[in-house]
């Protein structure tokens, strides 16, 4: 069990309190009518997927019912930080590469 | 209102039961033979209001704190409490109040005294406090049976503050705070209430566990 | 080594022994009449164990010596093990990984240790025995499910009016982790008679249905009504208090994930209805928007599905029932609406009452805190004795609701369809100026293609024949197989209202069908025909729900 740290409640809190919610950041079209259907199919389907640091949101369902950001490695599962929703991540897969 | 009408709390039918009686037709369970070193008890119909809000607001929070006697807890984690009512923190932006007074009596109260994006929510008929009590050995076990949560790592109580988590209990989730007197409360949804009562008195059956009425 | 070993010995012992069994037969006195057979003697010892086969070399240096085939372990590794100052044999055992497996050593670990003993020149008791784990001993599955077994195994979710239910001696249904009512049996009953009956109370008189499951949300903020409109496919920015409206939540797929009433409760609140088994992913939902991409519209949202118990009334006799346990809303029809909610006392406690309706008889859905759940339950049964008001169960519900062509998501539904596959184009509003959630994928050349599978109802040509759910469609029953699938059947019932069987299914460009013969081929070989007709069996012109 992985030990995850929610920053609304600033706490490690147990992995089983929290879902997964998908890839983070990414932005809602303003005019999703304005696009062709290959555009909206990308923001629709299309996801990084990376071997490696991910940006993912968690969301503290049996806890605090926030939404969070975790930087986490998909190789290693290693959980690099976690942040909340309109703040940057201070890890990054150019940064951690270096 | 008239007196023919009946109200049941959510661990209505469990009073008086206990782990080693699988019914309330069995009182010589109470007759003292049996030792029992867990005992759970509900409290009465109370009310409980969700409220929503900006707890950096200096106003809103002196306005519930002019209403409940209490202060707003803005730690994560904590609660405050009066005689008559608690204050729980559950989000950065969500309190659970609890409280004897009258629920739609209180929310016009804050109602009144609030004002901005705010949201209060009577969800009494929803909810129950159950008070779990007993040996502190016995506790922390049952207490480590139940959750997820290191409930062992908090500091004591205070008399009008302490901590609180919502966090699994069980198969399903409970807002647990611990007390000054050692024991702990637990705040639990209606519609699991019956499957945390016998979670309860199964968990606790090697220590001898009892529902008061 | 217990036994008889020499040859003169097991000679002596045999002729003994056969003496014995003819005195007993009845032939002699027991005594040997031969002479003893004498044979040559040889010195004997009692039987060594041999845990190791010695070699003219040194273990390290002769032939490997397995000792624990599964792991490979050999007797020269254990010596190595002492020779590198190990000495307990629980260390030994994790240096040389003799007994880690699945036999934890029940085929090794005696010659194991005994050949450890040797090396280390002291006695087997002296060096001790390793601890075995299963599967060493066997393990029963009570050890393994643990306290996971009966009530425990999964919580059950019960309403406030569940010891009503089962002292009736209701049957129950698994809906997500909620008990709820199947049917309400009377004495012998089958449940087809029990559901029958249920069914026809209902549309001739009252019926009463536990409700209480549906999630509930409430919603407040002065952008409650814009963040609400983002989220279903038609609009509430002019729903008035005191108003409900049905909506449809998508997908950003376009694809129906959850539907349900929301109210205007007042100014900037709002009440929304999900489905029993949508209700916490629905509220997931809401708030990933909000928090994630929509921070700066003001609107909270809390579950109340716990704090009400929902008594629904429905049935042309609904509106008396109601009338006798509440004075102070006026129920005339029309000052309390189709569509309308009122706050008003029932039997003497505070009350929200919603004229929604899921049975498309006149309706009235009673929702009081749940502590008076029993209370308010039984109030409304006694008030309905005169008219005969019939408790039922999920079964009759959904009967009842086939019979409207009313959809359940996630029954008539799979997270492939869309409104329009629905037939609910008219749920989704056209003039709304923001991309509700899942527009702009209505619009995606597959949503859009003609031959999508589409809602529609059917009838068999023989109405005694109930489809079974979940049958293929197909055209032509002789075509050779495998055959070209049209579609499938979604829900399937026997009504009694209509005194034929009805079914739901989704057909491929089924919207253009209507009239066409179809057949569900059977697993025995048997195929039973269809007419694909309207979905809406009963009261096509939606009257009885807006009865006087
Ligand atoms: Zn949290």
């Amino acid at each position: 069990m992985l030990l995850i740290h929610c920053p609304h409640c600033r706490e490690d809190r147990e992995e089983e309190e929290y879902s997964y919610s998908g890839e983070a950041h990414i932005v809602r079209p303003l005019e999703p009518e304005a696009l062709s259907d290959q555009e909206w199919g990308d923001y629709l389907f299309f996801r990084k997927n990376p071997k490696g640091i991910h940006h993912e949101m968690w969301y503290h369902a049996v806890g605090c019912r926030r939404y969070f950001y975790a930087t986490r490695n998909t190789l290693s599962y290693e959980i690099l930080e976690t942040y909340k929703v309109g703040e940057q991540p201070q890890v990054s897969a150019q940064g951690a590469a270096q | 209102m008239p007196n023919n009408i009946t109200r049941e709390t959510p661990l209505h039918y469990f009073h008086k039961l206990s782990s080693h009686a699988s019914s309330a037709q069995s009182p010589e369970i109470f007759n003292g033979q049996v030792e029992f070193a867990l005992v759970v008890k509900e409290a009465p119909l109370s009310s409980f209001l969700n409220l929503r809000g900006n707890g950096s607001d200096k106003g809103f929070c002196s306005a519930v704190a002019e209403v409940l006697g209490v202060t707003v807890p803005t730690e994560p984690g904590t609660y405050h409490s009066n005689k008559d009512s608690s204050i729980y923190w559950l989000g950065p932006d969500e309190w659970l109040l609890f409280s004897c007074i009258d629920a739609s009596n209180l929310e016009a109260q804050l109602r009144k005294a609030l004002s901005g994006h705010i949201s209060i929510v009577d969800i009494s008929g929803g909810q129950t406090l159950i008070n779990l009590r007993g040996d502190p050995c016995a506790l922390a076990i049952l207490l480590k049976k139940s959750s997820v949560y290191d409930f062992a790592a908090w500091p004591d109580a205070d008399i009008n503050a302490g901590r609180c988590a919502q966090t699994t209990f069980a198969k399903a989730t409970a807002v647990v705070t611990n007390k000054a007197d050692g024991s702990y409360d637990l705040i639990l949804r209606r519609s699991f209430a019956d499957y945390i009562a016998k979670w309860l008195l199964d968990a606790g059956q090697e220590f001898g566990c009892r529902i008061e009425a | 080594m217990a036994g008889t070993y020499s040859l003169a010995a097991c000679l002596a012992e045999g002729a003994s022994a056969g003496a014995e069994a003819a005195k007993l037969a009845g032939c002699g006195d027991g005594r040997i009449r031969f002479p003893e057979p004498q044979v040559e003697e040889y010195p004997e010892q009692p039987a060594q164990a041999l845990f190791l086969v010695p070699h003219t070399k040194a273990t390290s240096r002769a032939p490997s010596q397995f000792v624990d085939m599964q792991l490979d372990v050999s007797a020269s590794g254990i010596e190595l093990a002492v020779r590198e100052g190990f000495k307990s044999v629980e260390h030994i055992k994790r240096y040389t990984a003799m007994g880690f497996g699945t036999d934890q050593g029940k085929l090794g670990n005696i010659n194991g240790m005994a050949i450890l003993a040797s090396a280390l020149g002291q006695s087997i008791e002296q060096t001790g025995t390793t601890i075995f784990r299963p599967s060493y001993s066997p393990t029963t599955f009570g050890a393994i499910a643990g306290a996971d077994v009966g009530a425990l195994f999964d919580p059950e979710r019960y309403t406030a009016v569940q010891r009503w239910h089962q002292e009736q001696g209701a049957a129950f249904e698994d809906v997500g982790q909620w008990k709820r009512p199947w049917y309400f049996p009377r004495g012998v009953e089958s449940m087809q008679d029990a559901v029958s009956r249920e069914c026809l109370a209902v549309r001739n008189s009252v019926g009463i249905l536990d409700a209480s499951t549906l999630g509930k949300i409430d919603i407040q903020g002065p952008d409650a009504a814009e963040f609400i409109t983002r989220m279903y496919t038609n609009s509430y920015l002019k729903l008035a208090p005191g108003k409900c409206r049905y909506g449809v939540m998508l997908k950003e797929d376009g694809m129906i994930f959850d539907d349900g009433v929301c109210a205007c409760i007042g100014d900037n609140h709002y009440l929304m209805f999900t489905t029993t088994g949508g209700a916490a992913g629905v509220l997931a939902w809401l708030e990933l928007w909000q928090q994630t991409e929509w921070p700066d519209l003001k609107v909270y949202f809390t579950s109340v599905t716990d704090h009400w118990t929902t008594a629904t009334i429905t049935g042309p006799n609904a509106r008396k029932v109601l009338a006798k346990v509440c004075a102070d809303i006026d129920l005339a029809n029309d000052a309390f609406q189709f569509m309308d909610w009122r706050d008003g006392t029932v039997a003497g406690v505070a009350a929200r009452i919603f004229r929604i309706s899921f049975t498309g008889e006149l309706t009235y859905e009673i929702n009081v805190p749940a502590h008076y759940g029993r209370h308010i339950w039984e109030a409304l049964i006694a008030a309905g004795e005169e008219f005969d008001i019939t408790p039922y169960g999920t079964e009759t519900m959904h009967v009842l609701r086939a019979e409207k062509g009313f959809i359940i998501v996630g029954q008539d539904t799979d997270g492939s369809m869309t409104p329009a596959d629905m037939n609910m184009d008219w749920v989704v509003g056209k003039n709304k100026t923001f991309s509700f959630i899942g527009k702009r994928s209505l619009q995606r050349s597959d949503s859009v293609r003609e031959n999508r599978k589409q809602l529609v109802g059917l009838k068999t040509v023989d109405g005694t024949q109930v489809l079974p759910e979940g049958a293929q469609i197909v055209f032509d029953p002789e075509q050779k197989i495998p055959m070209s699938m049209q579609g499938h059947v979604t829900s399937s019932y026997f009504s009694s209202n209509l005194g034929h069987s009805i079914a739901l299914a989704v057909v491929k460009g089924g919207h253009g069908l209507l009239g066409k013969t179809v057949y569900c081929p059977l697993a025995d070989g048997r195929s039973i025909a269809a007419e694909i007709v309207s979905s809406v069996f009963y009261d096509p012109k939606g009257e009885r729900q807006n009865a006087e």
